[in-house]
């Protein structure tokens, strides 16, 4: 019996390993999974009477909406409060059960139906092993592509697991079927790894799809995904089970931001990193594959799109739109006439780098004596960040600075001179574009399409900010300091600024372009 | 548990002739433990009732006694022996040796605690004198211990110190009997009874101080092991199938027309009894050799094949060292076979000279005959079972003892009413049955041995926090806040 006891020993440790594979899927701000194995389809409001009221659209958010506040959800609410003429179906992909009902968001009332899924839930179930399933040899041969990093008939795949063939996603896993198919990748590819971490990688690594797949989609008349992974997977089995359109729109590039996250990670021998990377490679090539359109903010990011296989003509540039009635209203409101507010709108989280921005903001102090900092926005996400930026501000004994916490923007936006965004990372970040919309100056970042928002892609608006580089805090405090000194500057910027807003970000382009893709799809 | 053959295997390695024998004798009585010891004690002691003066009657009455007390102690404890193996063989895997000696003063407590409810309920209405009974029980209640204490002693390296024990303690029973029948008069079979009792303590107090001795350090973790009654389920089941098995057929012809009742206390059936009891013996030497030669061989390959498996082997390893252990099981599998055919074949002829001097009827060699071959088959089975324990087969395991006791049973049954001429097929057919069911799932392992290995495991691990386990913290924490 001693065999029981090794392999006990090391199941332990790989379970314990499943809790770190199961990190990097909801890792960062924009990702998540989980089961309901009943559909919940609520109906929220009375179905309203209206021009697209027999168009129902599915939107699939992962990670994001409704359960977690940023980019990707606030545009989300945006999308589908300004299409009120449209029906929508939320399929939200959750991190964890416990989250089951608790959005952030008020949802709209042309919302009809939600479903929520839970990853944690992908491995709740106990597996009775031992089966033996009789897979099709193009189904095997599916399986294998997929696991070999080679394209796979996605058809294949969705067939044998969306009707009810398999009982549980935890028999498949442990049947022979599915072991053998294990060996015959192992002895193609990996023959150079050790067979037993090969085994639990792999285990774990198609566990979320299969389970994804496993549950299905509600019937619509067209499938929306906010970003490729796995609500891509959901939208391309729409598409495939209902023949129906698949639209999808990619904020950040989902297979880079997978790709950044696992090759930091050390928990993630290194013989498999290109593993994980080209398997989360071969999910979004079959949304890029699946999509009728796939859309995204900027041009930065359709050439990625590009690099990573999608066809060209299927993108479309649609950027993030904003009300502007709601900013334009609040300009110039200097609390008091010769102090110079700085604000950032940004939730302290690392990866705003508001220690950068902290320090900034300290080096424009000594030049400057007269400015203000407010840092806007919730601080609850990150606690311990936090303190660490409280100890930063302490250290550098820097006065004047505010962490307002969580507040209404439209009450602060205006009484500021300068904005400020210091991010690592960011795709077409909605704060740049509201304080454009209340005619401030920004700075910020070169990161996303930041550059692209305060300088313009080729049209004379002129200049609506300044772009500093990341992580350089000199940088940003001279930035601040130009500025500071030069209130003509800040004029003419914040209404460049305004100009190109109302031209390219506006709510009723977006709506436009949004309305202009549904009914071309047949709304 | 592979620890004692170890040891033996290295007497073998002496030359000689006297060497060999030595080794040979040591194996048996560690092999097949205190039982040959045991007859050959209780043979003697018959002879000596006889001479003392006690009836025929009065000596069947002893040795029904000594059954039903090893018999029921050994069913007893198969509950545990399974459990407790697997929990001792983790334990050592994990390196946790001090809770290894507590789970043994867990175990003992629970097996006397359902002894005695067990023993008084047995006793509580027999006619017997008072003090044979308690005499009785006391027997009863000290196998159980002794069993439990074997299962620990395996891991020990210094078997001649209990070799030792044993010869100390057979050796109380005869001088005690000498004491208490010849000086102090008393009734000669209560006398002889009562001095196995405190020959037995004896044995029992030289392998708690063997034990104590080598597992030193000790936890309070005294009823840890019943958890795994809620985690491997199955192992109690296969335990107690196993033992109540190798008996189901002795206690039918118990409940038909051939019983004697001894003092409105002990059933029998002596007609089948005696010759199934002569027949079990015949299969000594293919437990030795599986204990000496098969078990270690096979455990060793197995140790480094799992060690492959766990710490990055790669494929091509895992498939040589695959290839080499099912080599090593289906080698020393052949080689047992043979040998234990030949030593069937020899059993039956001596079988047909001795069984006659030893008083048997003619129907009762036939019946012993059907037997022997019926145990060569079970013995057999029961080391391809063993093997499957080894990797873990649980559900195997069990699917092959649930067949032998249901098939036991119940050919045993259709043989009965059948007639005089096919008592033993039942148990001959029964044993040869769970032999092809044993061979075609060993078979069917160790040809899909990667996939049963890996894909046994569970996705996720799942707390189990049911009866058991909620017991032994209770009564874990009983103790520990006392």
């Amino acid at each position: 019996m001693d065999g029981g006891s090794h392999l006990n020993e090391v199941q332990d440790r790989y379970a314990n390993d499943n809790d770190c594979y199961f990190d990097i899927w909801y890792s960062n701000t924009s990702f998540a999974y989980g089961l309901s194995s009943r559909f919940t389809i609520h109906k929220i409001s009375k179905s309203f009477i209206m021009a697209g009221e027999n168009m129902k659209i599915c939107i699939i958010a992962e990670g994001s909406y409704p359960y977690v506040t940023g980019g990707v959800s606030s545009w989300t609410q945006m999308l589908i409060s300004w299409m009120s003429e449209y029906q929508f179906i939320i399929y939200a992909i959750g991190a964890k059960a416990k989250d089951r009902g608790k959005f952030c968001y008020q949802m709209p009332d042309n919302v009809i139906g939600l479903k929520e899924i839970f990853m944690d839930e992908a491995f709740d179930h106990k597996a009775k092993w031992g089966k033996r399933l009789g897979m099709k040899k193009h189904e095997k041969e599916a399986l294998e592509n997929l696991l070999v990093g080679e394209n796979p008939n996605w058809e294949d795949l969705f067939s044998l697991f969306k009707e009810n063939r398999l009982h549980s996603i935890e028999e498949f896993l442990t049947s022979k079927d599915f072991f053998d198919i294990l060996e015959v990748v192992y002895k193609k590819k990996y023959w150079k790894t050790p067979f037993a971490d090969f085994y639990w990688t792999f285990r774990s690594m198609v566990c979320p799809l299969l389970f994804i797949i496993k549950q299905g989609v509600p019937e619509a008349d067209i499938y929306h995904s906010v970003s490729a992974g796995y609500s891509g997977i959901l939208g391309s089995l729409g598409k495939s089970i209902y023949k129906k359109p698949f639209i999808m729109t990619e904020h950040g590039i989902y297979t880079r931001e997978r790709e950044e996250e696992i090759i930091k990670s050390d928990w993630i021998k290194s013989c498999f990193k290109d593993i994980w990377i080209e398997y989360f490679h071969s999910i979004s090539k079959c949304a890029y594959d699946h999509a009728d359109k796939v859309i995204t903010l900027f041009n930065r990011n359709k050439e990625i799109q590009i690099e990573l296989g999608c066809n060209e003509n299927k993108i479309e540039i649609i950027p993030n739109g904003i009300q502007l009635d709601t900013y334009s209203g609040l300009l110039h409101e200097s609390i008091e006439e010769d102090y110079i507010n700085v604000g950032a709108v940004v939730r302290v989280v690392p990866i705003k780098d508001i220690k950068t921005m902290i320090k900034g903001f300290s080096i424009a102090k000594k030049k400057y004596e007269k400015i203000r900092f407010y840092v806007m926005g919730p601080l609850e996400e990150d606690m311990q960040y936090y303190k660490e930026c409280e100890q930063l501000v302490e250290n550098l004994a820097l006065k004047d600075i505010i962490f307002t916490g969580k507040v209404n923007i439209a009450d602060y936006i205006g009484k500021m001179d300068i904005l400020v965004l210091s991010s690592i990372s960011e795709g077409q970040p909605l704060a740049i574009l509201e304080g454009m919309a209340s005619s401030k100056p920004f700075i910020a970042t070169d990161v996303g399409s930041c550059r692209d928002l305060l300088y313009g892609n080729g049209d004379n608006y002129g200049e609506a900010g300044l772009i500093v580089p990341v992580m350089e805090s000199e940088k940003i405090g001279q930035a601040i300091v130009q500025l500071c000194k030069d209130k003509e500057l800040r004029t003419s910027m914040g209404r460049s600024a305004f100009k190109r807003v109302a031209e390219f970000y506006s709510k009723e382009r977006f709506v436009t372009a949004y309305k202009e893709v549904y009914s071309s799809y047949g709304g | 548990m592979a620890g004692i053959g170890f040891e033996l295997k290295k007497l073998f390695n002496g030359k000689g002739l006297i060497q060999g024998i030595r080794a040979c004798f040591l194996s048996m009585l560690v092999a097949i433990g205190p039982t040959l010891l045991c007859i050959l004690m209780m043979t003697v002691l018959q002879k000596l009732l006889y001479n003392w003066g006690a009836s025929v009657l009065q000596r069947e009455l002893f040795m029904a006694t000594v059954i039903y007390s090893f018999t029921f102690s050994l069913i007893l404890t198969s509950a545990f022996t399974m459990i407790l193996s697997r929990y001792i063989s983790d334990k050592i895997y994990k390196k946790e040796y001090k809770d290894i000696l507590p789970s043994l003063k867990g175990a003992i407590t629970v097996c006397i605690l359902i002894g005695c409810i067990i023993g008084i309920a047995f006793y509580w209405r027999s006619p017997l004198n008072l003090l044979f009974k308690l005499a009785a029980y006391t027997l009863f209640i000290e196998l159980n211990i002794l069993w439990l204490q074997t299962l620990y002693v395996s891991a020990l390296k210094d078997y001649m110190k209990l070799v030792k024990g044993f010869f100390t303690g057979v050796s109380f029973v005869f001088l005690f009997s000498y004491i208490l029948v010849n000086l102090m008069n008393i009734d000669a079979v209560t006398g002889v009874l009562a001095s196995i009792d405190i020959g037995f303590f004896i044995i029992i107090l030289f392998f708690a101080n063997g034990i104590q001795s080598f597992f030193c350090h000790e936890s309070r973790k005294f009823f840890d092991f019943l958890e795994y009654f809620d985690r491997y389920p199955s192992l109690f089941f296969i335990g107690i199938f196993y033992a109540f098995g190798l008996y189901v057929h002795n206690f039918l012809f118990w409940a038909s027309g051939y019983r004697t009742i001894l003092y409105d206390t002990y059933i029998f059936a002596p007609f089948y009894d005696v010759p199934a009891f002569w027949a079990f013996l015949t299969v000594t030497p293919a437990m030795v050799i599986f204990v000496v030669s098969f078990e270690t061989s096979f455990y060793e390959k197995c140790k480094v094949y799992y060690n492959a498996i766990c710490n990055g082997g790669l494929i091509e390893d895992i498939d040589q060292l695959q290839n080499e252990m099912i080599d090593v099981v289906s080698r020393n599998l052949r080689n047992i076979m043979g040998i234990q055919l030949l030593f069937t074949i020899f059993f039956l002829d001596i079988g047909m000279i001795f069984l006659p001097l030893a008083g048997l009827e003619n129907k009762c060699i036939d019946i012993f005959n059907v037997l022997v071959i019926g145990n060569y088959a079970f013995i057999i089975m029961f080391i391809c079972f063993t093997v499957l324990l080894y990797f873990d087969d649980r559900k195997g395991a069990l699917m092959i003892v649930c067949f032998f006791i249901l098939a036991n049973a119940q050919l045993t049954r259709m043989t009965i009413l059948m007639g005089e001429n096919y008592y033993g097929l039942g148990f001959m057919t029964a044993a040869f049955l769970s032999l092809a069911i044993g061979f075609a799932r060993l078979n069917h392992f160790l040809n899909n041995i990667r996939y049963f290995i890996f894909c046994s495991q569970p996705i996720t691990q799942h707390n189990s926090d049911k009866l058991f386990t909620w017991i032994s913290r209770k009564l874990n924490k009983l103790l520990n806040d006392s």
